[in-house]
């Protein structure tokens, strides 16, 4: 399957937005133009707070200046680059030669204030924080499909804003309007919106739905690109393996997941590569098949790093309320690293006319009567306990323990969370981060079979919960990975 | 590290509200605090607080659960202790001298004054005070949380060369964004700033046209923000990222600007920064004179836990067992004098 960029999208690819060539998106004629490197005494005009506008807007090119441009740069054979996040060059050759920006389509359900999708639009096309600067990636969203829009949508102000069109189809979207594909990447942002639940609770967001027609236009163009999904993947077991195994079948880069295994920890530490880990423990809070996914993938991004690797899961069980106090109680080893982790905790609910007390057993049964635990056996030995303890805490706390010394690795995936003690949930920063990285080197930063674990996980969770708390076994969740030595949280 | 605890630790403050510095410390000295991932033990057998201010609920529950012994008189609170925390009368300012003046008089030999704060508003009376515990064989030592949250990132780069320029986002009114900005810089000035310099201060319009003098680093500023967690404006209205510095926004979101540059003697410049409105948060940035810069969020994390209370208790608990502070001694009085000479704007 070829990976070039198909030539008869180059139109398209250079003035995608045809409309806005007199002035700036969402920019009046004649007003002010900041421009990144903007000092005092260049201040944007009222009313016009906002950067954005095409690569080729922002670089403050016309369209003759860069054709003139382009056409100077194929004539000799030259490849021109952007910087990407690992230094090297990000250009594709064309059949021309025409050097250009990577461009990504984005497929949404929803764009309001502090949806995901926002997190991740508002960063691919205003920049972020990254190492010291504010980084402007060096790929270009140029395409939009929103599956719904809610009271407060915001999908159309940043279309309108940015010049990215909203196609009405998936499939237009991904071929911005022509008949094959025409990015160089597919990001599936599909958390949050209006969707039904199923008799297990689960919401049926269409991650798997917006997946499967992502590889449809992929098959029809006879190539492929690399996809990032967010969250888990989706609300079966077989339809997320087979998300995997389409990106195998296919060859494209499939990056997936939750931002909490690349956000900062406090302390900035991971989990020794190679480690003989007798169990792995999060507590976090929020709800079942949910948050339960990022206190998993919490607990997975270290566990992974483990001696041999992953080797997948034989059994989950999941328990709520007394009945997961007790499951604690007879299990002294996993409570001891409930309370390491809590150690990282800065949010435990303290007794009243308190600010800070050291957790007691009494005072977290009281607090969080209805936590939920999952208990998870994995192949090799490894067992990983995950807690949802709403009321106790507000944060995502790890602890593991080393099989022959005890010892305990314990950190915070810290989370400035909006409204809390944030107004922009950087921790998306990250994962964006990889997610160019990812389109760039078309090879995902870390393996999509981790969020196949966790998908599972959470999976058979819910239905252990759903068949009345048993333990359910998990024999076709035997995912057998490992992962680089490298660390990619943020730390930098 | 679970050691003894110790015999006696007094809290000497006047103010003990919820949330608050000096009550989330009281409560970790009383039950005990989260130390490199593990839960310490209580600090002392017996703690005093002294308050002329505290709520008489919060006293009587502390007393009740945890045998808090609230004392009227500062000097009973004191007596007898091995070390004592000290919180100033007025937030984000400095130790009332005559009070810490009667402290440091009836402490004993050995025992250890750590003020959440600066010592005085001058540095000639906060060096008599230093002087007056040597003399006593008190050890005496001045820190905000700001000089001991977390940092993120946490690493700090080995210098390549010599400090060239710091400069540090703060926010409130002068007394508390000097003291932030005070000791917020102090980690990153080491080796010594240089006890004489020269200091300007710019406001309004003004702090605008000394960085386009390039009197403090629009560079730096750059890198400040960008560790920022809570910029305002359009971010708080519908959640989105910005360049703030690139869109021109700085100008525009910064209410009452306030900038105090300082000359150190020893040829490093910096900055205070004082941007109400534009974001929320304490950020800082240096560079080297290689050009490297290195930035960083001083964070602090939220009420009611306040975490880097964890932080200051851990500090206090080494000052008062062993008797050193993780930073220099000097460091005590160049708090004081500094932020005098700040807030007088002059050398």
């Amino acid at each position: 399957m070829k990976r070039d960029v198909h030539p008869k999208a180059l139109e398209s690819v250079l003035f995608p937005f045809e409309r806005f060539t007199d002035h700036e998106p969402g920019r009046l004629k004649g007003a002010a133009k900041p421009s990144p490197g903007q000092r005092p005494g260049k201040q944007a005009k009222e009313g016009e707070t906002h950067g954005g506008g095409s690569a080729i807007q922002r670089a403050g090119w016309t369209r003759r200046g860069f054709l003139t441009r382009l056409v100077g740069a194929t004539a000799g054979g030259m490849i021109l680059g952007a910087s990407t996040p690992n230094g090297r060059a990000a250009t594709v050759r064309t059949r021309r030669k025409a050097p250009r920006r990577l461009q990504v389509a984005l497929l949404a359900t929803e764009v309001r204030k502090h949806s995901h999708a926002q997190h991740f639009i508002d960063r691919l096309v205003e920049g972020y924080g990254w190492e010291g600067k504010h980084y402007r990636p060096g790929i270009d969203l140029v395409s939009l499909y929103v599956d719904q829009f809610p009271t407060g949508d915001l999908a159309r102000d940043r279309s309108h804003r940015h010049g990215v069109p909203i196609y009405p189809t998936i499939a237009e979207a991904l071929t911005r309007g022509g008949s094959k594909l025409a990015v160089d990447g597919v990001v599936i942002i599909a958390e949050h919106g209006k969707y039904p639940k199923n008799e297990k609770g689960q919401t049926l967001y269409p991650r798997y739905k917006f997946f499967k027609e992502t590889v449809r236009i992929f098959e029809a163009s006879g190539r492929s690109v690399p996809v990032f999904n967010d969250k888990h993947l989706s609300t079966n077991w077989a339809e997320c393996d087979e998300m995997v195994r389409d990106a195998r079948r296919l060859d494209f880069a499939f990056l997936a997941g939750s931002s909490l295994p690349v956000t900062w920890r406090i302390p900035s530490v991971d989990l020794p590569w190679g480690m003989e880990l007798s169990e792995s423990v999060c507590v976090c809070y929020g709800g079942v098949d949910s948050y339960d996914f990022h206190g998993l993938e919490t607990a997975q991004c270290m566990s992974e790093r483990r001696r041999g690797g992953e080797t997948g899961i034989r059994s989950v069980w999941a328990v709520r309320g007394e009945k997961m106090w007790r499951a604690l109680a007879d299990r002294e080893e996993t409570g001891t690293l409930v309370m390491s982790a809590l150690a990282r905790s800065q949010t435990l609910l303290p007794p009243e006319g308190y600010t800070y007390l050291p957790p007691t057993w009494e005072h977290m049964r009281r607090t969080s009567p209805e936590a939920v635990g999952y208990f998870i056996e994995h192949n090799d030995g490894l067992r990983t306990s995950m807690f949802l303890m709403n009321g106790l805490v507000r944060d995502f706390t790890y602890a593991g323990r080393e099989r022959r010394t005890g010892a305990v690795v314990s950190c915070q995936m810290h989370l400035p969370m909006p409204g809390h003690i944030s107004t922009t949930a950087d921790f998306f920063n990250p994962l964006v981060h990889h997610i160019e990285t990812t389109v760039v080197e078309r090879k995902p930063v870390y393996p999509p079979e981790r969020t196949l674990l966790t998908s599972g996980m959470t999976l058979a969770a819910v239905e252990s919960l759903h068949r009345g708390q048993v333990p359910v076994a998990t024999p076709e969740m035997g995912v057998v990975y490992t992962v680089a030595p490298d660390s990619t949280f943020w730390r930098a | 590290m679970n050691m003894q605890p110790l015999k006696k630790v007094a809290v000497v403050t006047a103010a003990f509200s919820r949330p608050g510095p000096a009550q989330s410390l009281l409560d970790r000295f009383l039950a005990g605090y989260p130390r490199d991932g593990v839960f310490q033990p209580r600090l002392a057998r017996e703690i005093a607080l002294h308050c002329a201010g505290a709520a008489e609920e919060d006293v009587a529950r502390r007393s009740k659960d945890f045998g808090l012994k609230m004392v009227s008189s500062m000097a009973d609170a004191i007596h007898g202790a091995e070390g004592v925390v000290v919180f100033p009368p007025v937030s984000g300012r400095s130790a009332a001298g005559e009070d810490l003046e009667r402290i440091l008089d009836g402490m004993g030999a050995g025992s250890a004054c750590l003020v959440v704060g600066q010592l005085s508003d001058r540095g000639s009376e906060a060096g008599r005070l230093a002087a007056l515990a040597a003399s006593r064989g008190v050890r005496l030592g001045a820190a905000n949380l700001m000089a001991v949250t977390y940092r993120l990132p946490e690493a700090r780069p080995t210098r390549r060369s010599r400090l060239q320029e710091a400069l540090i986002v703060v926010q409130g009114d002068d007394d508390a964004a000097l003291s932030d900005g005070v000791f917020g810089l102090l980690p990153d000035l080491d080796p010594a700033p240089g006890g004489d310099g020269s200091v300007r201060r710019f406001e309004h319009d003004a702090v605008w046209r000394a960085g386009a003098r390039e009197e403090w680093s629009w560079d730096l500023l750059v890198a400040a923000l960008s560790r920022s967690n809570n910029p305002q404006g359009d971010p708080v209205k519908d959640g989105r990222t910005q360049d703030l510095v690139g869109l021109g926004l700085v100008q525009r979101l910064a209410e009452r600007p306030r900038a105090w540059i300082t000359d150190h003697a020893s040829g490093v410049r910096s900055t205070i920064l004082a941007l109400d409105g534009v974001v929320k948060d304490v950020n800082l940035a240096t560079r080297d004179r290689s050009g490297t810069i290195y930035s960083a969020q001083l964070y602090q994390p939220p009420a009611p836990n306040e975490g880097a209370c964890d932080r200051l208790a851990a500090v206090a608990e080494e000052f008062f067992r062993k008797g050193f502070l993780p930073w220099p001694a000097r460091r005590t009085v160049e708090s004081s004098a500094w932020a005098e000479a700040l807030r007088m704007g002059r050398s």
